[in-house]
């Protein structure tokens, strides 16, 4: 990842997060020389982050998306990838233990019972060995 | 060679809509490379022969700021959303937005595959290499059971 401004978002449930785990990241990417915009320091409750969330998007180069255990994603989060994609911003998934890979090559498969808090899961493609094919049929 | 399976199968008379989508009022979305393709009107002609009042993109939207403009004022109207892919199964950032409006407003929505109409959670969206406004995701659809 190019150092260069980042945002940090939070997809998913709020309750499911660890503030710990949360900060840890924030602060291990300040390590790195990126300037983080972090939601959870920027917004203090929803309708400041309704009001400002695709200003603080458009400042940015990337849109960083951590992942909870189980990897679910609400509306919210999904919105930001829809309005990410459409500003031409990269985007990256963070897992609980810190490793941030980029959104390509993930599945995402939409929950049953539309939840807005529970609407969509990410699940990764697992890493191919070398020499093994593309297996997609090409 | 890659073979198209959405766009070379399907038969307006011979598609299986589902009965939650019968006599239902339907917006029909697809991304706007689809809008001419022939999968697009043979999703719409079967929706009309099972009943549906279709409301298509193609045909409501006159630019993408009216579609901005309009979108949530035309999905509150609707009790189903349709979606057609692209060509390889391919959707962008309009379509993901159109679902997550589905999502907000509770409505159901139907990925169309040649003559069959699948639930949202049956499908999974493979995000692309280089994922752009155009082409985000490629819909897979679950393997047909062989006879």
């Amino acid at each position: 990842m190019t150092a260069s401004r980042l945002r940090v978002y939070i997809g998913g449930p709020v309750a499911q997060y660890d503030a710990h785990v949360y900060k840890r990241i924030v602060e291990a990417l300040r390590l790195r020389g990126l300037e983080v915009v972090a939601d959870r320091e920027r917004f203090r409750d929803m309708n400041a982050w309704r009001a400002g969330w695709r200003k603080a998007l458009s400042e940015c180069t990337h849109l960083l998306l951590l992942l909870g255990p189980d990897r679910v994603l609400g509306c919210g989060a999904l919105a930001e990838i829809v309005e990410a994609l459409t500003q031409g911003k990269q985007v990256m998934l963070a897992q609980p233990n810190g490793a941030i890979r980029p959104l390509e090559r993930t599945w995402i498969r939409f929950l049953p019972g539309r939840s807005k808090r529970r609407t969509a899961q990410v699940n990764f493609e697992p890493r191919r060995r070398r020499g093994e094919g593309h297996g997609d049929g090409s | 060679m890659q073979i198209q399976v959405h766009h070379t199968t399907g038969n307006p008379r011979s598609a299986r809509v589902p009965s939650a989508l019968r006599r239902r009022t339907v917006y029909l979305a697809a991304p706007l490379v689809a809008f001419d393709s022939s999968a697009y009107g043979r999703t719409e002609d079967a929706l009309v022969r099972a009943g549906c009042f279709v409301i298509a993109a193609r045909d409501e939207f006159r630019s993408t700021t009216d579609w901005l403009a309009r979108l949530g004022d035309v999905l509150s109207k609707v009790q189903a959303l349709v979606v057609v892919p692209g060509p390889g199964g391919v959707v962008g950032a309009g379509v993901l937005r159109e679902i997550l409006e589905a999502i907000v407003f509770g409505i159901p929505t139907y990925l169309a595959d040649g003559n069959r109409f699948h639930p949202l959670h049956g499908v999974r969206f493979t995000v692309l290499d280089r994922p752009s406004r155009r082409c985000f995701a490629r819909v897979e659809f679950p393997l047909r059971k062989r006879r």
